[in-house]
């Protein structure tokens, strides 16, 4: 199913120079937390680069900061030093309203327990991140949502609550809504931590096939299985990075 | 329609209590509004209709019986527009329950009654043996034209047939005066009561500010042509309504103010319970991409939703409530009534105060709530971020389990929402505490007169009288220890209106409680004993002097006492207390006239004293003396019914005060509840049952209560001291008086309000599932 690109690297999938760039790079990234009674370094010092239209993960016992890391590379945190750069983009100087509109147009953010709207129904879940991203026009909103849907084979449910909704419908519906403003990114912290197996597995498929369509899917796991599908990744330890793998 | 706006419209519906709650109240807020501004303008329609200025009379005699040509007479004189001469009789009204005072007005033309004028609403103009009867007065006993009335007029029973109902301008309705009014031809009551002439004398001026020498003047003719000016008046009726009016509408503005006030405090608290529930929502969107200003927009919008329906419910109900208000005072007062109109102003008053109002209140806690990170949306677990030093109820409560020290300790968690709350509660104590010492003290203004005014039965003399002839009309009615009289005249100073009663000195019907300087004496002339009200407005202390007049005679007296006494607790000025002989003689006439007599019975049992009232009642009747008759109790009775009114209304505020009290506590608990479920998960995983987890925010509420009691107290007595100065300034004087008693009543109807508002969170809270309060994010 076709998805409108709005990321010039996605026009051209093919040309070296695509495949070779970076999408996010991070630099001597690190995140302290001071209060009266101790000091504690979430991440120390971390490096990488996460290619574009990669499956990325982030590996790492619990604790080890990963999904810091993510919210780091989200602009949902603020690192305490270090940079992060986002196709090109420094995130950290951002202000919190320029972080939430970029967010909203270049990050697709999907969550453990999924965080959907809970008076809205999927549809209107979808639209409402449509509305917020102001990436296309109005005229636009129905059919988008309604593609978006149909990628995650939800069409049917279009007007579900989410509490009418199991735990890997909803998760569909959060993937739909994620790609919403087609983002060149997808970040999944712990996407399929609430799921069953089977479930998990169709999530973590549907996950996969998106960088097929260019996206860049970059996702925290403690299961070293889900790890092992990407192609890329970091394993992190105690807030330091102990190993990247590249392809 | 926007998925955002959709949104904002499904915050409101889904949760329907408290939309309900919040939306009750701005209902009542605007309901307030609504209702004082269109009573308001409705009654001041009625007043300038029914108080037309131009008929009333600028001086009014009384007098003996006097020649038909006096009228003509006086008609001649300089400054005179216009006179009209009629008769004015009390009879007995021989009604079910007994009797009723009935004014008889005599007219001899109905074709030209220019002062005092009266509408002919149904049947005719009564003819000979017939009398028209006032509308009010079917409010005494049911009345249709056509029924036969029958009057006791000087013991002797008369039937008169009533020929229809009038209303007349200006005149209060008969139960609020306690005076039925009937019209009949002159020259029938003339012979009905054997007089040669008329009684009374109503006289218009060309030029107001001369009336008071032209009632001099006229006393003068009245007197040189054999008539004895009995009494006079100077000034217009209806302005006494106006004022009352006038008074009853400031109270119960006030009280719309308050309850406006509190409906912003319970919305306050509403919205901040709202975004304390949203923030995971809050993080979500932002963390999808909303700004700061879209989130904001979202439950701006959701408060706006609340204003409209809440301002649409209000105005209604308040044209409601409008309407049965000016109904009750138009029939008190027994104005005209035009047809109920809310005017395009009081509306859009209504929706901006419903609306804008809300809405300016709501920003902040919006503005607040919605600077929240993504991160500390998303994360946060419920507990505190740890704590930094040991609570104080660790040190201070430690005696107590520690599920009720967890209640009390919340109490520092969020330092703003508890001020608030304690805020709201405070005030609902505060208002229970105004209201109770209002009512007190009105209690206590009606026990110290009686303690002061010391008499089983009052009598009100139709004209003054003398002493020896009330003394000989009772002379054979057993049962009176002690007979004596006042004589209260209305009275003008620069300081406002007074009145002037003069008092037997060292009766047992008065018992002065000075207060500063000394009580007359035997020789005294010229000397007055100012009641405090007085001498406060009028700022006198014993030696000044004081200057009056009642229009016809004038004075300068000395000061030589103070003393407590609020008779005629509405008039501006006071009570200013002379010797019975001095009042006489400040009027010109002979000693010992008095307008009333207080009657200390033999026997004080209740019904003794009803039985000797109905004795004395036919005693003054059958010697042809007009009165009427009522024992202390119906005095009581009478005062207790006129303050009814303002008593009702102001524990209606008290009751909505309470509600809109126990409705920010309930919101504050049920966010404490919310921001708490990991800690409800953790004590419930420990074995904690429902009703332990159910104790901590009982006592959480309750000790919101104790606390709130404490601060209503210091906030409640001055505040109820000043409400009862401003109902002195507005309506009637009362002495402060506080009952120790009422602190008690408050602290448990603070306390019952606290229960009431922890029912719901406690049950919330003790039904929580532990695996939905310990599901990490």
């Amino acid at each position: 199913m076709a998805i409108n690109p709005i990321n010039q690297e996605q026009q051209n999938p093919t040309s070296p120079q695509a495949a070779i760039a970076p999408l996010v790079q991070v630099e001597h990234l690190s995140r302290v937390i001071q209060t009266r009674a101790q000091k504690t370094t979430i991440l120390d010092d971390i490096s990488f680069q996460v290619p574009a239209r990669s499956l990325f993960a982030i590996n790492g016992p619990s604790g080890s900061g990963k999904s810091t890391l993510l919210n780091l590379l989200t602009g949902i945190d603020r690192p305490s030093s270090g940079r992060i750069l986002f196709a090109g983009h420094e995130v950290r100087r951002m202000s919190e309203n320029r972080l939430a509109k970029w967010r909203g147009q270049h990050v697709g953010i999907v969550f453990q327990f999924f965080q959907l709207i809970p008076t809205l129904t999927a549809q209107e879940n979808i639209q409402l991140a449509l509305e917020l991203g102001g990436t296309m026009p109005r005229r636009q909103w129905r059919k988008r949502t309604q593609e978006c849907l149909r990628l995650v084979k939800l069409e049917d449910y279009a007007n579900r609550l989410p509490s009418e909704l199991s735990g890997g419908q909803q998760q569909r519906v959060a993937i739909a809504r994620a790609l919403a403003n087609d983002p060149p990114v997808l970040v999944a912290d712990e996407p399929t931590g609430n799921l069953d197996s089977h479930t998990a597995s169709e999530i973590f498929d549907l996950l996969a096939m998106l960088t097929h369509q260019a996206k860049t899917v970059i996702y925290v796991t403690h299961d070293p299985r889900l790890a092992a599908r990407a192609k890329d990744g970091i394993e992190l330890m105690d807030g330091r990075l102990v190993s990247e793998s590249r392809q | 329609m926007r998925a955002i706006t959709k949104k904002a419209i499904k915050d409101v519906t889904r949760r329907k209590l408290r939309a309900a709650l919040t939306i009750i109240g701005i209902a009542i807020g605007v309901l307030g509004l609504a209702a004082i501004s269109t009573a308001s303008s409705q009654l001041n329609a009625s007043l300038s209709y029914s108080t037309n200025a131009s008929a009333q009379p600028d001086i009014s005699f009384t007098t003996t019986p006097a020649s038909p040509a006096l009228a003509g007479l006086l008609a001649q004189q300089p400054n005179v527009k216009r006179v009209q001469a009629g008769s004015l009789e009390v009879a007995r009204w021989a009604i079910p329950s007994g009797h009723y005072p009935l004014a008889l007005t005599g007219i001899s033309d109905f074709h030209n009654v220019q002062i005092n004028p009266f509408q002919l609403v149904s049947g005719h103009l009564p003819g000979a043996g017939e009398v028209l009867m006032e509308s009010s007065d079917r409010s005494i006993q049911s009345l249709r034209v056509g029924d036969t009335i029958t009057v006791s007029i000087r013991n002797v029973l008369v039937h008169l047939t009533i020929s229809g109902f009038a209303r007349t301008q200006g005149l209060p309705s008969a139960t609020f005066e306690g005076l039925a009014f009937g019209y009949m031809p002159e020259d029938a009551l003339e012979s009905l009561y054997h007089l040669s002439g008329p009684t009374s004398f109503l006289i218009q001026v060309q030029d107001q500010s001369q009336r008071q020498a032209t009632a001099q003047q006229l006393t003068q003719i009245i007197e040189g042509q054999h008539a004895h000016v009995l009494s006079a008046s100077i000034g217009q009726s209806g302005t006494s309504a106006a004022q009352l009016i006038n008074g009853l509408l400031s109270v119960l503005g006030i009280l719309a103010a308050i309850a406006l006030l509190l409906s912003v405090f319970l919305l306050l608290s509403t919205i901040t319970t709202l975004i304390a529930e949203q923030v995971p929502v809050i993080g979500t969107m932002k963390a999808i991409g909303a700004r700061r200003r879209q989130i904001m927009r979202n439950y701006l919008t959701s408060v706006a939703l609340y204003g409209v329906i809440g301002t649409g419910i209000g105005l209604a109900l308040g044209t409601l409530v409008a309407a049965l208000l000016v109904s009750y005072i138009n029939s008190l007062f027994n104005l005209d009534a035009n047809p109920l109109s809310i005017s395009p102003a009081t509306i859009i008053l209504c929706l901006v105060v419903g609306i804008g109002v809300p809405l300016l209140a709501a920003l902040f806690p919006i503005w607040r709530g919605t600077r929240i990170t993504v991160h500390q949306a998303l994360s946060g677990y419920g507990l505190d971020g740890g704590a930094r030093r040991r609570s104080f109820t660790g040190r201070f409560f430690g005696f107590l389990p520690q599920t009720a020290q967890l209640g009390i300790r919340s109490l520092s968690r969020k330092r703003s929402r508890t001020a608030l709350t304690l805020l709201a509660l405070a005030l609902s104590g505060a208002c229970f505490l105004a209201v109770q010492t209002t009512a007190y003290s009105f209690s206590t203004f009606l026990t110290q007169e009686t303690n002061i005014y010391h008499a089983d039965i009052f009598v009100n003399l139709a004209e003054p009288t003398p002493r020896e002839t009330l003394a000989q009309a009772l002379a054979n009615t057993p049962g009176i220890a002690q007979l004596d009289g006042t004589e209260d005249q209305l009275v003008h100073s620069q300081w406002g209106d007074g009145v002037l009663t003069g008092i037997t000195p060292g009766s047992p019907t008065y018992h002065q409680q000075m207060l500063a300087g000394r009580w007359f004496t035997a020789n005294d002339t010229n000397v007055v004993v100012l009641s405090d009200k007085a001498a406060n407005n009028a700022g006198k202390h014993i030696g000044d002097t004081i200057s009056f007049n009642d229009g016809l005679h004038s004075a300068t007296w000395t000061v030589i006492g103070i003393a407590r006494d609020n008779n005629n607790a509405a008039i501006k000025l006071g009570v200013l207390l002379a010797p019975l002989a001095e009042v006489d003689a400040f009027q010109h006439l002979p000693a010992s006239y008095m307008n009333s007599a207080l009657i200390i019975a033999g026997n004080h049992n209740a019904s003794a004293v009803t039985a000797l009232a109905a004795q004395v009642d036919d005693a003054l009747s059958a010697a042809g003396v007009q009165a009427v008759v009522e024992t202390l109790a119906q005095v009581i009775a009478q005062n207790q019914s006129t303050f009814l009114i303002v008593e009702v209304l102001l524990y209606l505020v008290a009751v909505i005060v309470a509600v809109v009290g126990a409705i920010g506590l309930f919101n504050a608990l049920v966010m404490g509840v919310l921001e708490r479920r990991r800690e409800i998960g953790i004590l419930r995983s420990m074995g904690a049952r429902s009703r332990q987890v159910a104790l901590v925010f009982w006592t959480e509420g309750l000790t919101l209560g104790v606390v709130s009691w404490v601060i209503a107290i210091a906030l409640g007595i001055p505040a109820a001291y000043g409400f009862v100065l401003l109902l002195g300034k507005l309506l009637v004087t009362l002495p402060f008086a506080l009952n120790p008693l009422s602190l008690v009543w408050m602290l448990l109807f603070i306390l019952v309000v606290a229960t009431l508002a922890s029912i719901g969170p406690v049950w919330g809270a003790s039904r929580l599932r532990i695996a939905e309060t310990l599901k990490y994010e």
